[in-house]
Order: structure tokens, then C-alpha cells, then sequence
């Protein structure tokens, strides 16, 4: 039997993903340890865990590398891949908001140059230009996106917001909610048909679990 | 210092150099000789021509196709579609009374995009087949069936043709806007049932319609999962697709080929301009199709013509990486007939039979078996690679039998 390859964003998903596979039967307990390894193998149910980083799994899973994912639906919003998006996990529920000082609010459709600040590059797009219509400047940052408001680099930021506690602290505030986002269980679009009946049989788990609560 | 760029090429595009470039002309030779043994001719169109010829589909984005312009000022486009091409050069070089018209062709497609499915590439080589005029179930069987003879012949063994038909969902969804209907595809195209569900509420779809929306996603499978569906009092829209549907599916079954064949009512996204059986081929180490075609009955009224027409395109760098990865260098087939005879007296017929097939062009081993059953026929041809068998017997006419 051919080995099934499941990719999980490394981090707090990852630790969940792992929670749900134990208990679905499945041995992972190998990757809770402190361990540098990459590949984790469950040799009874022919399964192999792969730890990549969380804007990576849609890739790996859309070439076939791995033949499912665990990732964030703004992830999967941001590299816009083309694969099965067969299950919302409904863990790691959060928003992916605009956010800026409270001045912004009123201004955010006024101004000619907006200038926004965010590791979503193309959610940030695709919200400006083709949701409201507004040409806009990307700024392109990679973490602590909230100070670019702060020194000036830019108007706005588009980010998660779990708690909005980081932003509080800061001075920001959501100024308009983009989409809400939780954990999605994808799916190679060749590994769904070839390998069918494990994969739907896996899917139905997950979603038993889901219903479980 | 920066590298002399004069030496690499662009991004997208790339060399093959000797021993990549000897399998790949042997796996497109193989296709090329399944499509010529249909009875298909070969066409060349242009590798550019006016753009205007592909600006209406809408399934090709306009940033998708490459673009120059000609002294007057003319807009042109590198081929980003074969399909298309052929249509144009068909509505421009032949009329009725040519049809039915059996075209094939092999050549480079460009596509500059990187959000184009599965286009990390800029050129792609494509070999595909286009058969214009007939509009019955028999011509999509045919495309379908000679599709699936390439594939075996450029050497893979383990693959899925999905058919599928568009006016399954058109007629549940019948009622929804055009945007409505683009968003229903992009979640049906992702499978999300979740989203489905939503979509539903959002829209106050009930009863038949929502549960079979809700369905869709899982209706992939053997002919099984189109049956089932005649007993749900589909309206006529997605009954008629899917008895077209099962009609097609059974001819294939009829040449042998059904362990190659399976449903999926829930491929909905393609080229625009399909109207009836669509179609698309997958396989192990590669996750983007291998090859894909459909019926496009209304193609040609974009060249002044009106001609039904159904087509496939096989994409031959794909199916070369499928081979790699799938450890199977081709092993071209030892012989395409094996003429065989159990008793003495019969070999005088063999003799003639294999005599006529090689003068056709055909490979022909002739040999003395006493094969019990078809089986063991079967048996035989596979462990010795020959593509089909015929018995020499004095009284009937041998009679080629897969």
C-alpha cells in the first residue's frame, strides 16, 4: 500500500492536528517530542506526517507531494491554489481584518493614496481593488505588522485578529472585517480520486470528530 | 558581477537536451501513431496569430495569453489553445459538405500566467485530436477511446479518464444569475461542501435542488453514480446530460476500455466553450491532468460556421513526467496483432490473414497457440506486449479480439 502523506503547518495548528490524529487512532505521538526531525511515519495505517511551514502546505499539497493538508483558510486565501478544500476543521477560528488608528475609520474610502501594510499581500489586493474598488500601495512585511501604522510606513495593515489584544495595545483597531477564517482540511485534486477510499474515510473521521465537538 | 544572462532563457520556458528530448519524442511519436491509426490527418496552425481569435473565452485570462504587435498596429497572440486553432483553421478551409473532418496535430501552447492551473511553465507540448461534424454519443466515445489508446500506447497503464457533463449542473442550478452560477462552480470546483450548504441557505434553495448541490462534490465514481441519478426526477436539462452521459460511458465499456473510464457529475470547471461531454485524465506522480477534451458544438460559430465537434488534447510533457515518476520507461508494444491458430489445417488461413494485416501497415507475429479461453488470450498478449489477438480458423473469418 502506498504510503498517505499529510502536511500540517508547523505551530499551534500543527499541535492541534496532532491532538485530533491521536485520537482519531493514528500515531503522532512522536512529533509532540522535542524533536528535529521533519517526517513523522505511522507505519500500522501507512501514513507519513510532514511538519512544513504553514504558507507551504497548499503547495505541497496542490503538486502531490503530500496528498492532504491541515492549514489556515488564509493561507489558502493568500496563495489562491488550485487543490480540494474538502472539510472546515473549525478550529483556529480568527478574522482577517484592516486595522489602523481610529482616525482611519472615516477616511479609509476617502484617501487617494493609501498606503497598506501586510504579510497578505494578495488578500489585501484582491480586498482593495476588487472588492472596493480602491487602488492601493502593498507594503510587504513579514511579522509585527502592527508598528508599520505606528512609524508611518504605512495607513493601514490587513491581518489576523484572534483576540485584538495585540492591536489594543498598540492603539489600533479593526476598522472593517474582511473574511472570517478557521483550519480547512485540504486535498490534492489527483490524490482524492486515486486514492479514494482512504481519503474519504479520513475526511469522514474528521468530520465525525468535528460534529463531536 | 551579474551573470551573463545570454546564456539562460527566459523564465518559463527551457532547453531539452538529448536524453529527455529522445524519450519525449518517443512518447509523442506513440501518441501521434494511436491518433493516425483513428483515421486522424494532421493539421499545422500558425504558433501565432490574432489575438482576437482566443479574446472570447472567457476561460483563458487575458494576462494568460502572450501578446505582440504587428507593424500595422494588429494585436498577436501566441497560441494558448489548440482547440480553438483548429476550429478557426477548419471554419476557414473547409465547409459541410467536407464533414465529417478527422483533424489531429501536435505542437507548443503558451500560457504566461503562473495562476493558470498547474502552469509553472510557459510552453507546453500538446498532441490532441478533433473530430468535426458528427454530434452523436458514438464521436465523444471515440475521442474518449482513442484518448485512452495514446495513453496505453506512450506506455502508462494505471490512469482515470473522468467524464463528466456540464448540463448536469446547469440543470440543477437552472435560476441562478450568472454570478451566482460563477460562485456555485468555484466551490463545487473545491469540493467544499460546507460552502455548498452556505451557498444554499444564502440563496433559500430547498428540497431536490440543495440536496443534490450538497451531493455534488461526491458524486465521482462508476457509472453507478450517473444511474442513480435517473431515478431522482432530475429536470430535463440534467436528465438529458446525464443519459448522454451513460450512453458515452457505454460505448467505451463496449471497446474494452471501461477499467480506464469514471464519473464525476461534479467537473464543472473547464474550457467555456464545451457544451456536452467533457473529460479529463489523471494519474499517479503527476497532480494536473495528463490530458482533457469535450464536445463543443457552438466553438465554431465564432468563425461564421456551425459545426458540432468533439476533441481531446493530450499534454505530452506531463504524461512523460507520469512515466519517469511511475519508473515505466515506454516499452513500446513488441507487435500490434497476433495471429494465431490451434490446429494444423488453420494455418494456410493464418498465413493469409497475417499476410493481408502486414500489408496494411500492421505488426504481426503469427504463431500456433491452443489457448483455451479469452483469458489466456489476454494473458498472453499482456506478458508479451501485443496489442490484440485474431484466430485463423478455415471456415470463419478471424475476427480481432481484444
Amino acid at each position: 500500500m502506498r504510503y498517505l502523506t499529510i502536511a500540517l503547518a508547523k505551530g499551534r495548528l500543527a499541535e492541534l492536528s496532532v491532538e485530533i490524529f491521536s485520537s482519531l487512532g493514528y500515531d503522532c505521538a512522536e512529533m509532540l517530542t522535542k524533536t528535529r526531525k521533519l517526517i513523522f511515519t505511522d507505519e500500522k495505517n501507512k501514513v507519513r506526517f510532514l511538519l512544513v511551514k504553514a504558507g507551504d502546505v497548499p503547495t505541497y499539497v496542490e503538486y502531490g507531494a503530500a496528498d492532504i493538508g491541515i492549514v489556515g483558510r488564509d493561507t489558502l486565501l493568500e496563495e489562491g491554489r488550485n487543490l480540494y478544500e474538502m472539510l472546515d476543521l473549525g478550529f483556529g477560528k480568527c478574522r482577517m481584518c484592516v486595522c489602523g488608528p481610529t482616525q482611519m475609520k472615516s477616511r479609509l474610502n476617502e484617501t487617494s493614496t493609501l498606503r497598506v501594510a501586510s504579510k497578505y499581500p494578495n488578500i489585501a489586493r484582491d480586498y482593495f481593488t476588487k472588492r472596493k474598488n480602491i487602488n492601493i500601495e502593498i507594503i510587504k512585511l513579514n511579522g509585527s505588522v502592527e508598528l508599520a501604522p505606528l512609524t508611518g510606513l504605512s495607513e493601514v495593515i490587513v491581518d489576523i485578529v484572534e483576540s485584538g489584544k495585540t492591536l489594543e495595545e498598540n492603539g489600533l483597531q479593526v476598522l472593517e472585517e474582511i473574511c472570517p477564517l478557521s483550519a480547512r482540511l485540504i486535498v490534492n485534486r489527483v490524490s482524492a480520486k486515486m486514492e479514494r477510499e482512504r481519503i474519504t474515510g479520513l475526511v469522514e473521521k474528521m468530520s465525525n470528530w468535528k460534529a463531536e465537538g | 558581477m551579474e551573470k551573463d544572462w545570454k546564456l539562460l532563457s527566459p523564465l518559463g520556458v527551457a532547453d531539452i537536451m538529448e536524453s529527455d528530448c529522445s524519450l519525449k519524442n518517443k512518447i509523442a511519436a506513440e501518441i501521434a501513431g494511436a491518433l493516425d491509426r483513428f483515421g486522424y490527418n494532421e493539421i499545422q496552425t500558425p504558433t501565432f496569430e490574432y489575438f482576437n481569435v482566443f479574446a472570447d473565452d472567457l476561460s483563458i485570462s487575458q494576462e494568460d495569453v502572450i501578446k505582440f504587435i504587428d507593424n500595422s498596429g494588429k494585436i498577436l497572440a501566441l497560441r494558448p489553445d489548440y482547440t480553438t486553432a483548429i476550429a478557426r483553421a477548419a471554419a476557414s478551409h473547409k465547409s459541410d459538405a467536407d464533414l465529417p473532418l478527422r483533424l489531429r496535430y501536435q505542437g507548443s501552447i503558451f500560457r504566461s500566467s503562473e495562476s493558470y492551473t498547474g502552469a509553472r511553465q510557459k510552453e507546453f507540448t500538446q498532441a490532441g485530436a478533433e473530430l468535426i461534424g458528427p454530434s452523436c454519443p458514438e464521436a465523444d466515445a471515440e475521442i474518449i477511446i482513442m484518448t485512452i489508446d495514446a495513453l496505453l500506447r506512450a506506455g502508462l497503464n494505471e490512469f482515470q479518464l473522468e467524464i463528466g457533463h456540464p448540463g448536469f449542473l446547469r440543470g440543477v442550478a437552472e435560476g441562478l444569475s450568472e454570478d451566482e452560477f460563477v460562485e456555485l462552480t468555484e466551490l463545487l470546483d473545491k469540493k467544499f461542501i460546507l460552502g455548498i450548504e452556505e451557498f444554499c441557505k444564502k440563496l433559500k434553495l430547498e428540497g431536490k435542488t440543495a440536496e443534490i448541490l450538497c451531493e455534488m462534490p461526491n458524486l465521482y465514481g462508476d457509472a453507478g453514480v450517473a444511474r442513480d441519478m435517473l431515478g431522482r426526477g432530475l429536470n430535463p436539462v440534467s436528465e438529458a446530460a446525464v443519459k448522454n452521459l451513460l450512453a458515452v460511458y457505454d460505448l467505451v465499456k463496449d471497446y474494452g476500455y471501461e477499467q480506464y473510464i469514471s464519473v464525476d457529475l461534479g467537473l464543472v470547471r473547464s474550457f467555456n466553450y464545451y457544451t456536452g461531454i467533457v473529460f479529463k485524465g489523471i494519474t499517479h506522480g503527476v497532480a494536473f491532468p495528463i490530458c482533457g477534451g469535450g464536445r463543443y458544438d457552438t466553438l465554431g460559430s465564432r468563425f461564421g460556421t456551425n459545426f458540432p465537434a468533439t476533441g481531446t488534447a493530450i499534454w505530452t510533457d506531463r504524461v512523460m513526467t507520469a512515466i519517469v515518476r511511475q519508473g515505466l520507461t515506454p516499452q513500446p508494444p513488441k507487435a500490434d496483432v497476433l495471429v494465431w491458430y490451434s490446429r494444423e489445417e488453420d494455418r494456410p488461413t493464418a498465413y493469409a490473414l497475417a499476410r493481408e494485416q502486414r500489408r496494411e501497415g500492421l505488426r504481426v507475429i503469427c504463431e500456433r497457440h491452443s489457448f483455451e479461453n479469452g483469458d489466456e488470450v489476454c494473458k498472453y498478449l499482456s506478458d508479451h506486449k501485443i496489442l490484440s489477438a485474431a484466430k485463423a480458423e478455415i471456415e470463419a473469418e478471424g475476427g480481432i479480439s481484444e
